[in-house]
């Protein structure tokens, strides 16, 4: 059994980060390509049952293999494979090094069986996920500096919880939980800080564009999915998750709309589509936890094409600004036709991925008869042509050229990254039988009526007649939208630079005070004359006294009372 | 073999002891340096060995003279202190490669020996707190300890050195006293200097005399308090830290208030417990506030601090408040996390200080200001100290996250879940000034002062790496520290009355 | 200007062509008249009418599309905001 633990997806993965740091040239490309696909296929080779393992006296489970674990698996690991493909010419060996790492954590996250190994795994993820974030370059070191700090406040609302969780109930295993004690309020919002929910959600349009055209990849693919992953295990059916879930995904929407940055678009976009994901976990239903595991799988590869697109404009460009970009198709088609099928699939357009997943949390919402989240659902869905659905292939690869660039579509292997995953968008949408085998519930659920389909059709073509028509109040314009990460870089470092005034003209004061007291002590010594009564009357050492006295006479006080 | 064997308690004293006094003949600092790890190497094998015997066939006791207590002094190993020796002895053998190169870049040529003398004369001093079983023998080696502290202190090539060094001589000798004042209590009520012998009288003593007995617990409770810098009797601490030489301060800071920690431990668990219902006195009861108090506050001063070396000494305030609580706790789990704190945080303390003591070398500044990308011009000692940091905040799979997670459950079974809350909140303060010394580090351009630094010579830099390793490895493998910590803190809890 | 337009994209004339706004009009008509063939099963009662799905795309768009104006109107800022 224990050798289920050395040959598992993500030592492969661990092991290809190694190689990475001694290798170059084609050897180099090599080991980005086989190591991914190693993991994949090791994926399959993992053994249905659990691993377990000793530390601290609590019986750890390193790996637990079941049907969900093997579906998230193989997508992390195929994502993984498309990442380091679409990054084979990115010369930074630390970013790729990290994506490596990263994939890997994501990897130990989905076998991980209980909460103590799931924290260790966490934990790797968010310090590769930070260097990753800290490659886009010097601009980058701002946003990676408050992802960090993000991510472990998370990982400590994680790790306080997983203790106490421990603490209450004895046992480290991963079951389904009801959030009925702090513990697992804390468990829970540990995890909700991953998955881009209030009111940590800005990290992921603060920090996801600051990325280099390939780190976004990687990052858009396994933090949030991780989490939600986690969730679906941990808790399903909390109420309060199918409304955090579809603040996230108006949130998204509305945010996107007005962005102008389109690598921060997709970041919108991201939050929204968890949020989709997050309401699915809280209803919890057989065939809503199906969706979620569908749509995760799903939008893990039609995310990372998406990103992949925006990234690759941004390196055959140079650019990310809207109303810096338009009409790129006829010098970039084929980058234009893969934005084109991952549109579609966001958006959930009959025959691609999209719409074979997420239809499948929209029917469990009305199964459920849950009106209000069914009708925010279905608004949701039909808003998608604000980010990339609609807005963000127009905008960018239609309409009228800025300037003349002379660009073309990026080098060979991000157009066979970008074209695989376009595939797998297209093939995911005719054949769903092929995923929905690995879902972890039984499916009885038939994508393909003659219903579904007309209404999917019906909500977007008039949904994209709204946007046409208010065409003009939908221009890309210069600037940001202040969000909730305001709290933490304007009003905390007022905050904080008042405090930092405060601070320093006390210790100007003690500093400036003990020079002078040391420049008398000094004078003491050498002439054996000075200002008399100096000894012993320094004020810090006059409070310390002070309060070495009241120590004293507290420690007599109790005594005496008890 | 045997005879030596004997005499090892004797030994692990008298070899430090008289190694400084030759050392104080010696000119060359280089020579002083050869002599002085020479001694020093020698004292962890004989802790290791006295932790052995101790392990498989329990207490030693050690006749100082060959004169049985009360009247002579008693040396007593038992689990808990020969642990304390085995850390102390063992950090600074590590340390002591270390020492040449920074003592000689801090320290004028001509005092070098000097140094190493008042390092060695403190080492023995050290040890023998741990290892005496003699209430006023233990006073007169705390004198040692601290009278060559405050002179290694007055070395920093710092003006302010010398004030830091003032001020903790006052405030040492305040302590020292209060200590003494009630060493001299206990033996007017139970007529006995020796810690079993007022240990089996208190109980009678108190029964006629219960003021006395409370005030000299009260007295020593505050006296070593000052030592081992409980919030808020840490004043003399950030400055002493700051301006010492870097080897000094790393030194003291992996473990002279560990030691006092030990004299802690000895007095309200081995004396007063036996005799008393620890529990009924106010230990407790005066421990809980204070190091939330220490957690909390001085994490804040540190977030706050421009000095690096300042920042982690007021950090180190802070742990000792975590190491304080598990005392508090009084109960298996909180315990045992405490005395494991004691020992990760010696080595996690002793890798952070000897990295800013690189970076001191390298580029003479430790103003976080100054030290803008230092990250990449001096990798493996920034590396290191990211590693000790990160343990210092107890992410898992480090040293610290073993300690706090003893203390998390130490708490809870003592059924006070906000203060396992206040813990893991602390932890976040240290990201944040942990975080901030990275920023600076990692993500600013490089600065002018540390534009030409790099790593520190090999010798600097293994014993560096080996600490930062050890604060790494011993949240894998928790045998040695963990295992031990946890049957030291049975031992004080079965033998409590 | 004038290169820009000798290598004008056909198709981008082609998709802003007059003939294709007409094209999208029909073939808006003709997916609102498909609910007459198409039976619907609506959990809500209200989701199984004529031309439901049309409408409450176009509505909730246009919703949507107001909340972002709001917000907009509030919380946009230059670029260079955090910037110090």
């Amino acid at each position: 059994m224990t050798t289920s633990l050395f040959f598992s997806p993500a030592t492969a993965l661990l092991a290809g980060a190694l190689a990475l740091l001694f290798t170059t040239g084609i050897a180099r490309k090599a080991v980005l390509l086989a190591f991914p696909l190693l993991a994949l296929v090791l994926v399959w080779q993992v053994p249905t049952g659990s691993v377990t393992a000793n530390y601290l006296g609590y019986a750890l489970i390193p790996i637990r293999a079941d049907d969900l674990a093997l579906l998230f698996g193989a997508v992390f690991a195929l994502a993984a494979f498309l990442g380091t493909l679409y990054a084979l010419d990115r010369s930074s060996t630390l970013e790729l090094t990290s994506a490596l790492v990263y994939a890997a954590g994501a990897l130990g996250v989905v076998y991980a069986g209980d909460w103590i190994t799931l924290f260790v795994w966490w934990e790797v993820m968010a310090i590769a996920s930070t260097i990753i974030v800290v490659c886009g370059g010097e601009k980058a070191h701002g946003p990676a500096f408050r992802y960090a700090l993000i991510h472990f406040l998370g990982g400590v609302l994680l790790m306080a919880g997983i203790a106490g969780e421990i603490a209450m109930s004895g046992s480290a295993t991963i079951t389904s939980l009801k959030p009925d004690s702090w513990a697992r309020w804390l468990i829970l919002a540990g995890l909700l800080v991953n998955v881009g929910a209030p009111p940590f959600w800005a990290w992921v349009s603060d920090a996801y564009p600051a990325s280099s055209w390939s780190g976004m990849v990687f990052l858009s693919v396994f933090t949030t999915k991780t989490a939600v992953y986690v969730l679906m295990r941990a808790f399903p059916g909390v109420e309060v998750l199918v409304w955090v879930g579809l603040v996230m995904a108006i949130y998204g929407i509305v945010y996107a709309a007005l962005e102008n940055d389109i690598r921060r678009l997709l970041a919108f976009a991201i939050v929204s589509q968890m949020g989709i994901k997050v309401a699915g976990v809280g209803i919890g239903t057989p065939l809503a936890l199906n969706g979620v595991a569908a749509h995760s799988a799903a939008a893990v590869i039609y995310t990372a094409l998406l990103v992949m697109v925006a990234g690759s404009v941004l390196r055959q460009t140079g650019k990310t600004r809207l109303n810096e970009l338009s009409g790129l198709a006829d010098a970039m088609p084929l980058t234009a036709f893969a934005c084109m099928i991952g549109a579609l699939a966001i958006a959930a357009f009959p025959l691609t991925s999209g719409f074979v997943s997420k239809s499948m949390i929209i029917e469990a919402a009305a199964k459920e008869h849950l009106a209000g989240a069914w009708i925010l659902l279905m608004a949701v869905s039909a808003g998608a042509v604000l980010h990339a659905g609609l807005r963000l292939p127009w905008l960018l690869f239609f309409g009228a050229p800025k300037e003349r660039l002379h660009v073309s579509d990026p080098p060979q292997a991000m157009r066979i990254a970008m074209a695989l995953a376009a595939v797998l968008c297209v093939v995911v949408g005719i054949v769903p039988d092929g995923l929905y085998v690995l879902l972890p519930h039984p499916v009885a659920y038939v994508p393909y009526t003659a219903s579904h389909i007309l209404v999917q059709i019906q909500l977007l073509a008039f949904a994209a007649l709204v946007v046409y028509l208010m065409r003009d109040w939908l221009q890309p314009q210069r600037g940001i939208t202040l969000d909730l990460d305001w709290l933490y870089r304007r009003l905390g470092a007022w905050i904080a630079r008042g405090f930092d005034d405060i601070t320093d003209r006390g210790w100007t004061r003690l500093v400036s005070n003990l020079n002078g007291k040391a420049a008398r002590l000094h004078e003491l010594l050498l002439a054996y004359h000075g200002p008399t009564g100096t000894f012993g009357r320094t004020w810090p050492t006059g409070t310390m006294a002070f309060w070495t006295t009241f120590l004293l006479g507290a420690f007599l006080l109790i005594a005496a009372m008890g | 073999m045997s005879a030596i064997t004997a005499q090892l308690p004797g030994l692990q004293v008298v070899v430090p002891l008289l190694g400084a006094i030759i050392a104080a003949f010696m000119r060359r600092g280089t020579l002083a340096w050869a002599w002085a790890t020479l001694i020093t190497a020698f004292t962890p094998i004989i802790a290791f060995a006295l932790l052995f015997q101790v392990w498989s066939n329990g207490p030693i006791s050690y006749h100082m003279g060959g004169w049985p207590p009360p009247i002579g002094i008693e040396y007593r190993v038992d689990l808990l202190n020969a642990f304390v020796l085995v850390l102390v002895s063992l950090v600074s053998t590590i340390m002591m490669p270390y020492a040449r190169r920074s003592v000689a870049h801090e320290i004028d040529g001509d005092k070098q020996a000097w140094f190493y003398a008042m390092y060695l004369l403190c080492l023995a001093g050290l040890l023998g707190i741990a290892i005496t079983g003699d209430a006023f023998n233990a006073f007169v080696f705390l004198e040692i300890s601290s009278l060559s502290t405050y002179v290694m202190i007055a070395m920093g090539r710092d003006r302010r050195a010398l004030v830091a060094s003032y001020q903790y001589l006052i405030l040492g000798t305040i302590g020292a006293t209060f200590y003494v004042i009630g060493v001299g209590l206990l033996y007017l009520v139970t007529g006995s200097l020796n810690f079993a012998d007022i240990a089996a009288r208190l109980g009678e003593a108190s029964a006629a005399f219960p003021r006395p007995v409370l005030a000299g617990l009260a007295f020593l409770f505050v006296g070593i308090s000052l030592k081992l810098a409980l919030f808020p009797l840490h004043l003399w601490l950030p400055n002493a830290y700051a301006y010492a030489p870097s080897f000094a301060t790393a030194f003291l800071a992996a473990t002279a208030t560990k030691v006092a920690v030990y004299l802690f431990l000895r007095i309200a668990f081995s004396i007063y417990g036996v005799a008393l219902d620890l529990k009924a006195l106010p230990v407790s009861t005066v421990l809980y506030p204070l190091s939330i108090a220490a957690m909390f506050i001085a994490s804040i001063l540190a977030v706050y601090e421009q000095n690096l070396k300042r920042m982690l000494a007021y950090s180190s305030v802070a742990q000792i408040g975590y190491i304080t609580l598990g005392i508090a706790l009084m109960n298996q789990a909180g315990l045992t996390g405490g005395i494991v704190h004691l020992f990760n945080h010696a080595l996690i303390k002793g890798a952070l200080f000897l990295a800013l003591g690189a970076v001191m070398y390298r580029a003479g500044t430790v103003k976080l200001d100054d030290l803008g990308g230092i990250g990449r011009t001096m990798p493996l000692t920034f590396a290191a100290f990211v590693l000790a940091g990160m343990s210092l905040m107890g992410v898992p799979g480090t040293a610290g996250f073993i300690s706090k997670y003893y203390l998390i459950v130490g708490a809870l079974d003592a059924g006070k879940w906000p203060v396992a809350f206040l813990i893991v909140a602390s932890s976040l303060i240290a990201l944040l000034y942990i975080g901030r010394a990275v920023e600076v580090a990692y993500f600013r351009p490089v600065s002018k002062a540390v534009a030409h630094a790099k790593d520190p010579p090999l010798m600097m830099l293994v014993p560096m790496l080996a600490l930062t390793f050890a604060s790494v490895y011993f949240g894998i493998d928790t045998e040695l520290s963990a295992g031990v910590a946890s049957r030291i803190a049975e031992l004080l809890i079965g033998g409590l009355k | 200007m004038r290169d820009t337009r000798k290598t004008s994209p056909t198709l981008m004339k082609t998709l802003a062509g007059k003939d294709l706004r007409k094209l999208g009009l029909l073939v808006l008509a003709v997916l609102v008249l498909l609910d007459l063939a198409v039976a619907h099963h609506g959990y809500f009662g209200i989701d199984g009418t004529f031309g439901f799905a049309a409408w409450f795309g176009a509505l909730s768009c246009f919703a949507l599309i107001l909340l972002a104006l709001a917000v907009g109107s509030i919380l946009r800022a230059p670029e260079g905001t955090y910037d110090d």
